[in-house]
């Protein structure tokens, strides 16, 4: 059944579509000076010469970065906590979400004030160091993921979903069917969540891509890094401390300024890569009525 | 480290019963070495055997130029057991040092005295640029202590703290007998002791210098382009008259011919007091004058602590800058700018004058081309003011560098001194500092001169050295003034430490009494969190002020808005904030 | 039109993903049960407490735990003694506190800012979801997305140097043309410009991200909600108003009430990074203050720091509070 669109319909495509560009553009174009900026030599970028296209191409800040001993560590660190945070987290956040949205569950209201407190409490440094010492984790993997495996914005949020997308008579015709709780949770609710866990996955799998404070809390070994603490451990070296003018050689001030530059734009791509081809995969699963769907 | 902890423990549980047990989720388990652990601090081991002496200068080494105050490279031999390990804290730094524990210089320092290290690397800096103690703090707090920490930046009031709290080991009476050489350090530099003492007059960390003579002047100087200058016939600027005049000519002449161009820089990380308040008052360097909430704009006045942006001369320095705002020649940029944005102006040649610390200021890359722009900057001597006075702000103090501090997990706090005594002769200096001898350095050519018109010392071929080499600036140095001015200048090619070297005597005619100047100050533990509370609302008050009052948001004419601006200080508690600073400076350690 | 509306409501229990409002908030009454149903009740859902077991230990251990360190506002912090040993102060710091010279400006500009930035970036990743998800070309829809979502990655440092290049009064490429009509630059970071400034820079960075989780949401909407509303002729404005709109209500609605709970907390580097004498009266917020008094001063202020953020915590509690009884009272659905 193909029906036209009316006139009105079609003015909101053509702002629609207006909107959309403009503001891809806007955001698109700082993206494009920072790849044309990593391009570029380090005077350019200090003259402002670079507007779009990069000025003096030169590679030396790629060089630098791929050059760095503990780059592929970094990687391949990074890839175990983003994927080992990420279905962790995602698990825990699914249970949580899915048994605090049941409005059938005694003491519901007691769990999720329960989940929500730490929101708003940051325990602060010393003491969440100190538990993750006494439990023995101190320079290991686990130290990285577990301290912020599970995110409660993200458990209430999912919560959200669940109340929105399992309706309550499914879960009475499963009853009926003698279905379980832990059957419904798994034969039923949990394939219907796909998009929620979908972006849970993104969410945990980001935030562990983009750590780095956990690693260099808590780890003190260098092949325990993760990609994102050695492109700051190069980038911390290479800023330049107005108050260290005073006392450091001029020659070091110069060497790392030069790095400085020359890096920071780079470090950036070579960041975002991952999670960018990462994306569409996620994506997939907010095509319209990607739920309605798996549910008939 | 183990064994340690589990006696403390076990002690603990006897010595004090179930207040103990509570205790011990959260206590940091001190180990071994402490032995009393009281407010005194623990004293560590005794020293044993005969003092230990330096020996005598190593064949084919440097001439020392006449006078010459400073290291010597001397024969050392090793002085370790060659069994015992320890843990030593140091900084991360992949680009220069690389691993520390396959460092070049660590592989020939362990060769050296014999002492096997292992070091622990931690990231101290954040992208920003400044320190970042969080990790150090956390290790603290949680008790993880290594034997030893070197080239951390803890401020003198957390040494000073955690020395008296017994976390740091009591040094004098071990560097009296195994630091020939930190002994001569503070002969040399006899305020050396007491900058680095804790509040109780005892020192708890291994002394450094690094004694960089145009450092003292960097906070203070302005610059002026020559060329620019010449363009529109002016004359280097005398007075603070003569300076309005040049702005102006600048202004309406444009000598850059550029679109743009501005006449008067500084910026954020260039504050304009340190130059423009000396004219019309003493603004002592103080502390820390870009006004962190260490304390700033602090001077003394016959041995009283003074505040000075509330002084009748402070609002005459502001009604000046307010002028040149009228003139159009200072505008609302002088305290925004950047430093990215400071050095893209530069480059493009639009900086007339500024308030800024050297050329890398305002320009990116600095070459060491003949013709570079930037030798058209030339320093501009402190301005006279309308009584006539000229000074220029000078650290006195700014030296003394933070070194080594043992803690009480060390077993044998003797061996750790005479490690980091030996740190302070020549050799390892130049070793530490720049990695393989005649790879990277070499001593001074016998005929040459070094920055200081002296006899050259020595010689660099590359600063800093490749990755893997050298321990950057991390170790316990001693790297004097004389030191330093012997770095040998190639007369073809001068480099920027001959150009500052030369920067610095411009000022130094000019520099401010030391009796004015208040020396780094230890505040007590309980008086610090105060303290910073107020320094913050001062520091932010003073500059928005400055700010405020120089572009003529508040009228620095009308009596009404310069007394709210005096007030403001009264309410954060100035005067008890003056008195703690009072205290301190009088029951300083001397 | 009317028939539109009819069968949103009638899809209300059937999977459309529409407003579950009476759900959302139909809680037990406790007082009116009898606690022998209660205990029954309890036992029959012992299957979901065991799936909850997981995530409560995990905030028992990590969440809450640390929590003990909270004593440290009441305390002289002591390294030596460590948390628990260190020396009573009593209120000392939180007194401290309140009675600073800068509390009310920054608690001041905190909020102002904060407030800005909700009113500012909370609808407009709404907006921008909701004109993605209407697209039909769905190269150009997936596009869009990763474009936008890219800015997230750009770290602060970075996006404030950018921020700093383009606006620059001196040597900006967006200031030139304005110095060349007007006269004389904009001062993008001057007291009056810097929230503006903060915010939209903000909104630059974030809208695409934050606009996932409504992406997400609408994926639950039913198709055939559209397709029937425009058989009826409904325009395609009236169908996003009454059909996605309600669609992602309850996710709104959670959102806005957690946003509130982080009223006090700004981007902390970014304001850092962005201030300078001239704006410090409106850019002092609590985060930087409390940073500059506890990490900058010369002994780290662990309990000073503690008690700031105790207050925060406080205050976020009350606002998230009131929040979810105003979501209650106005929208009908609250989180507890």
């Amino acid at each position: 059944m193909r029906i036209r669109d009316t006139r009105g319909d079609r003015a909101y495509y053509v702002v629609n579509y207006s909107v959309l560009i403009v503001f891809t553009l806007m955001v698109l174009y700082p993206m494009v000076y920072v790849i044309s900026a990593s391009f570029s030599s380090a005077k350019a970028i200090a003259d402002n010469s670079v507007y779009l296209w990069p000025v003096g191409p030169t590679l030396d800040a790629y060089k630098t970065i791929v050059q760095s001993p503990n780059l592929l560590i970094g990687f391949a660190n990074s890839a175990v906590y983003t994927i080992g945070g990420a279905l962790l987290g995602t698990a825990l956040t699914v249970l949580a979400g899915y048994a605090s949205s049941r409005d059938d569950l005694p003491f519901r209201r007691v769990i999720t004030f329960f989940f929500l407190i730490p929101t708003l409490v940051s325990a602060g440094i010393v003491p969440t160091y100190i538990v993750v010492r006494e439990l023995g984790l101190l320079n290991t993997r686990w130290a990285v993921i577990l301290p912020g495996a599970m995110s409660v914005f993200n458990v209430i949020i999912t919560r959200t979903f669940y109340q929105m997308n399992i309706p309550g008579e499914m879960l009475e015709a499963a009853k009926v069917d003698g279905a379980d709780d832990f059957r419904f949770f798994f034969r039923i609710a949990l394939p219907l969540s796909k998009p929620i866990i979908a972006v849970n996955l993104l969410f945990y799998g980001i935030t562990q891509w983009n750590g780095w404070f956990n690693a260099f809390l808590y780890t003190s070994d260098q092949s325990l890094m993760p990609l994102q603490l050695v492109l700051r451990e190069l980038l911390s070296q290479s800023a330049v401390n107005p108050a260290m003018i005073g006392g450091a050689d001029v020659a070091e001030i110069l060497k790392r300024q030069e790095l400085f530059d020359k890096l920071k734009y780079a470090m950036i791509v070579v960041a975002m890569i991952p999670p960018l081809v990462a994306y569409p995969f996620v994506q997939k699963h907010f095509v319209k009525g990607a739920l309605i769907g798996s549910l008939k | 480290m183990t064994g340690g902890t589990s006696r403390i423990s076990r002690r603990a549980l006897l010595g004090v019963g179930a207040a103990g047990i509570g205790a011990i989720g959260g206590l940091p388990l001190l180990s071994a070495c402490s032995s009393s652990g009281g407010s005194g601090g623990s004293s560590g081991s005794k020293p044993t055997g005969a003092p230990v002496k330096i020996g005598a200068e190593i064949a084919d080494g440097p001439t020392y130029k006449d006078g010459y105050v400073g290291p010597h490279a001397t024969v050392s031999k090793p002085f370790g057991d060659g069994k015992t390990t320890f843990k030593i804290v140091v900084p991360q730094d992949t680009t220069v040092v690389g691993d520390w524990n396959k460092n070049k210089t660590t592989a020939w320092f362990e060769k050296l005295t014999g002492v096997k290290v292992q070091f622990q690397e931690v990231l101290i800096t954040d992208p920003n640029g400044g320190n970042d103690l969080t990790k150090i703090n956390a290790m603290l707090s949680g008790g993880d202590l290594p034997d030893a920490f070197m080239g951390i930046p803890f401020t003198q009031a957390q040494v000073s703290l955690y020395g008296q709290q017994g976390l740091f080991v009591e040094l004098d009476d071990l560097i009296s007998h195994y630091a020939p050489r930190t002994q001569s350090a503070m002969k040399d530099y006899p305020d050396l002791r007491s900058l680095k003492a804790s509040s109780n007059g005892k020192l708890h960390q291994m002394l450094g210098v690094n004694d960089c003579y145009h450092c003292q002047s960097s906070n203070g100087r302005a610059w002026i382009n020559k060329k620019y200058l010449d363009a529109v016939g002016g004359s280097m600027p005398a007075s603070t008259d003569d300076l309005r005049q040049v702005l102006l000519e600048f202004k309406n002449k444009n000598p850059s011919k550029k679109s743009g161009f501005l006449p008067f820089v500084a910026g954020v990380n260039n504050p304009l007091d340190s130059y423009f308040m000396q004219p019309f008052l003493y603004t002592s360097y103080g502390t820390d004058s870009n006004g962190s909430p260490n304390g700033g704009w602090l001077r003394l006045n016959n041995g009283k602590v003074e505040f000075a942006p509330n002084k009748d001369e402070w609002r005459q320095a502001l009604q000046y800058l307010r002028q040149l705002n009228k003139d159009g020649t200072l505008t609302s940029q002088v305290f925004s700018m950047t430093d990215t944005e400071l050095q893209t102006a530069g480059n493009k040649g639009l900086v007339g004058f500024g308030r800024f610390y050297w050329w890398g200021s305002i320009f990116n890359p600095v070459t060491l081309d003949k013709n570079a722009p930037w030798r058209d900057y030339v320093p501009v001597p402190p301005l006279k003011g309308p009584s006539g006075q000229a000074t220029a702000q000078w650290d006195y103090y700014g030296y003394a560098t933070t070194g080594l501090q043992i803690t009480n997990a060390c077993k044998d706090p003797g061996t750790l001194v005479q490690w980091s005594d030996y740190q302070m002769d020549l050799q390892a200096i130049m070793w530490q500092y720049d990695g393989i001898y005649q790879k990277n350095w070499f001593w001074g050519d016998k005929s040459a001169s070094g920055i200081d018109g002296g006899s050259a010392l020595w010689r660099d071929i590359q600063w800093p050295a490749p990755a893997g080499e050298s321990w950057n600036q991390y170790s316990t140095m001693y790297r004097s003034r004389d030191f330093r001015g012997g770095q040998q200048v190639d007369p073809k090619a001068p480099t920027y430490e001959a150009g500052l070297y030369a920067a610095g005597k411009t000022y130094s005619k000019f520099a401010e009494p030391k009796e004015m100047q208040l020396p780094p100050l230890i505040i007590p533990d309980a008086s610090t969190s105060q303290v910073a509370d107020t320094a913050t609302s001062i520091s932010q008050a003073v500059k928005q002020g400055m700010s405020n009052f120089a572009l003529g948001k508040k009228n620095i004419d009308n009596d009404a808005d310069w007394n709210a601006y005096v007030d403001s200080f009264k309410a954060m508690n100035l005067q008890s904030y003056l008195d703690i600073y009072q205290k301190a400076y009088d029951s300083r350690p001397k | 039109m009317t028939s539109t509306t009819v069968k949103i409501d009638q899809s209300d229990g059937s999977n459309s993903g529409g407003s579950n409002s009476d759900r959302l908030q139909s809680d037990p009454k406790p007082g009116r049960r009898p606690s022998r149903r209660l205990g029954l009740r309890m036992r029959r859902s012992w299957q979901l407490y065991v799936l909850l077991l997981p995530p409560l230990i995990f905030s028992i251990i990590f969440l809450y735990w640390p929590m003990y360190g909270l004593i440290l506002a009441f305390k002289n912090y002591n390294i030596t003694l460590g948390i628990t040993g260190s020396p009573w102060a009593g209120l000392t710091y939180i007194s401290q506190f309140f009675h600073s010279y800068l509390f009310w400006p920054v608690i001041k500009n905190t909020l102002v800012l904060n407030v800005y930035a909700l009113l500012a970036l909370f609808p407009l990743p709404i907006v921008l979801a909701l004109l993605m998800n209407s697209l039909r070309n769905q190269r150009f829809k997936k596009a869009v997305q990763l474009i936008t979502y890219a800015p997230y990655f750009v770290s602060t440092v970075v996006l404030v140097g950018i921020i700093l290049m383009l606006f620059s009064t001196t040597t900006g490429v967006v200031n030139q043309p304005i110095s060349a009509i007007f006269g004389h630059p904009v001062d993008f970071l001057s007291a009056g410009a810097f929230r503006h400034t903060y915010v939209w820079s903000g909104a630059w960075q974030t809208l695409g991200y934050s606009s996932i989780i409504f992406l997400a949401a609408l994926a639950g909407v039913d198709p055939e909600l559209h397709e029937a509303a425009r058989v009826d002729g409904a325009s395609i404005l009236r169908r996003i108003w009454h059909i996605d709109l309600p669609g992602i209500l309850p996710v709104t609605v959670t959102l806005l009430i957690l946003n509130m709970g982080q009223l006090l907390n700004s981007g902390f580097e970014k304001v850092l990074l962005l201030q300078n004498p001239n704006n410090l009266a409106v850019s002092q917020v609590l985060d930087t203050y409390s940073y500059q008094i506890a990490f900058q001063s010369q002994i780290p202020q662990y309990s000073y720091a503690t008690a700031i953020g105790l207050f925060k915590s406080v205050i976020s509690l009350v606002l998230i509070l009131l929040a979810n009884w105003l979501a209650r009272r106005v929208a009908k659905q609250s989180l507890f």
